[in-house]
């Protein structure tokens, strides 16, 4: 009897979660290299468990950061790097490594490649160290200083089918299984710094379109509440 | 309650710190010498919730989990040491690096710290000093009947003094260089010190060791670019409103919730 009301109410807790995620993704709008998040939900798989609320079983939810490209802006900066296309940056910390796509770079007083973590970006040949003021980054990603090729920066991206991680900070967890894009794939520009790809109307009409459905599920449950009360007060009243 | 409010609110003060940033760079576009900041994000930590999937034994399924993101915070202003725009001045004392480098400059408690404004004067004893009477370092003192002060792009100064037909040179600046100058502390009035960041200093005359050379009669003006922060401040203020509307979207569900029962 009570099945419509755990139903509705489900379905709200369903929506405050998406309305949390687009609250962070909105929260990122401007933070360089986020990727916003997208929730997924779907039938549980026979076999598979799903969240239990009252009676019913969740959907699985899911979620995965969108990998498109965010809009690149020239800084002139030359710490600052973005990639164009797919991949991410390596970073390596005392956790181990990361992929990372926020590309405000800067040397540290030993000359080490850091990011504002602290974290250091990593080439095919470990940390990359610069020791001269001037260095360039090529498209191919080639670090050069005084003419000469030092290190290539290692531009990686997850393995298609392996799901990438969130670790906080622009940072993901380096996946297990990685591709490597090719030169055609990934770009690497000096002096530009890539943007979120927060896209404020989707964000917006998310939130607006969550919010309605949650509006509406409240009054289902309203309802319901309204016709177990005349079902149980007024069903049977003689005279 | 919904987190969603306080991942709003983080979204709303860093957007606010963004603005004091970008006020100060705009109150600083004519101060000779200033370097202008940025403020720069990261995402916050992830909570991972309800992780379920991957229990289905016919096939490895990807595993499954809501990560959900808690906003986002100021992690750093980092000074951007680009040239800023050079302006004529034709006062000899006036002196622009091209390039790498800081003038070194001594407090009066001795301490030494570092500037990119080159617009220098005189004291009552002849000494070089900044606008704020502190001297030069090395420090430069010019003969009270001297004339003709100039000063070479290696940062000799030469006067001329009364019975002498050739210039007289009377000191020489020396420079520094930082390796990562985005490190320096900023302690106002165009001031830098060195932190543990910037590594030390690499003295050198200018124009040698990577240090860019002297230019007298210019002032290095701020590389404040007005376009850019009116740019950057527009963005703020949206991304500002934008994060205040998901608090307001917030709001308004719990208000729902608190009518389900009447």
């Amino acid at each position: 009897m009570t099945h419509g009301i755990y139903s509705a109410g489900s379905a709200m807790a369903l929506l405050e979660l998406r309305q949390e995620i687009t609250a962070n993704n909105l929260a990122n709008a401007a933070t360089p290299g986020f990727r916003r998040d997208v929730l997924a939900a779907r039938e549980p798989a026979p076999g598979e468990k799903g969240l239990r609320f009252g009676p019913l079983t969740l959907p699985v939810l899911d979620t995965r950061p969108a990998l498109e490209g965010a809009p690149i802006v020239q800084t002139g900066n030359e710490g600052d790097l973005a990639i164009s296309g797919i991949g991410f940056f390596v970073t390596g910390a005392d956790g181990g490594e990361f992929l990372t796509r926020a590309g405000a770079f800067h040397r540290d007083a030993d000359g080490f490649l850091v990011n504002e973590r602290g974290d250091r970006l990593l080439g095919r040949a470990g940390t990359v160290r610069v020791d001269s003021d001037a260095f360039q980054i090529a498209r191919d990603g080639h670090v050069v200083v005084r003419g000469a090729v030092i290190d290539t920066l290692r531009i990686e991206s997850p393995a298609p089918g392996s799901a990438l991680r969130k670790a906080g900070e622009g940072r993901y967890e380096r996946p297990a299984a990685i591709a490597v894009p090719g030169p055609a794939d990934a770009a690497v520009f000096q002096g530009y710094l890539e943007k979120s790809n927060v896209d404020a109307i989707r964000e917006m009409i998310s939130l607006i379109d969550a919010f309605r459905a949650y509006e509406a599920n409240a009054k289902s449950i309203q309802t319901e509440d309204h016709l177990l009360d005349k079902a149980v007060n007024e069903v049977g009243r003689v005279g | 309650m919904l987190r969603s409010l306080s991942t709003s609110a983080t979204g709303m003060i860093a957007q606010q710190f963004t603005v004091d940033v970008i006020a100060n760079n705009l109150a600083n576009v004519n101060t000779p010498g200033f370097k202008k900041s940025r403020a720069e994000f990261q995402d916050l930590l992830y909570q991972t919730i309800g992780a379920t999937g991957a229990t289905g034994s016919q096939q490895a399924r990807v595993p499954v989990a809501v990560q959900l993101g808690h906003g986002s915070r100021l992690t750093a202003t980092q000074k951007l040491h680009s040239q800023g725009n050079s302006m004529t001045t034709g006062n000899p004392l006036d002196l622009l690096v091209e390039g790498n480098g800081y003038f070194q400059v001594t407090l009066p408690d001795g301490q030494i710290v570092y500037t990119r404004d080159g617009s220098f004067k005189m004291d009552a004893d002849g000494s070089v000093v900044t606008s704020d009477g502190y001297p030069i370092e090395p420090a430069v003192t010019v003969p009270q009947d001297a004339s003709e002060i100039s000063v070479d792009a290696e940062g000799r100064f030469t006067v001329r003094l009364p019975g002498q037909s050739e210039p007289q040179e009377i000191g020489q600046v020396e420079l520094a260089r930082f390796v990562n100058p985005s490190g320096l502390e900023a302690i106002g009035r165009n001031l830098y010190r060195v932190t543990g960041a910037s590594g030390e200093p690499i003295l050198a005359i200018p124009g040698q060791e990577g240090i860019g050379p002297i230019t007298s009669g210019y002032l290095e003006m701020s590389n404040v670019q007005v376009v850019e922060e009116m740019i950057a401040l527009i963005t703020a203020q949206r991304a500002y409103e934008i994060s205040s509307k998901s608090i307001q979207t917030s709001e308004e569900m719990l208000a729902i919730v608190n009518n389900l029962r009447r």
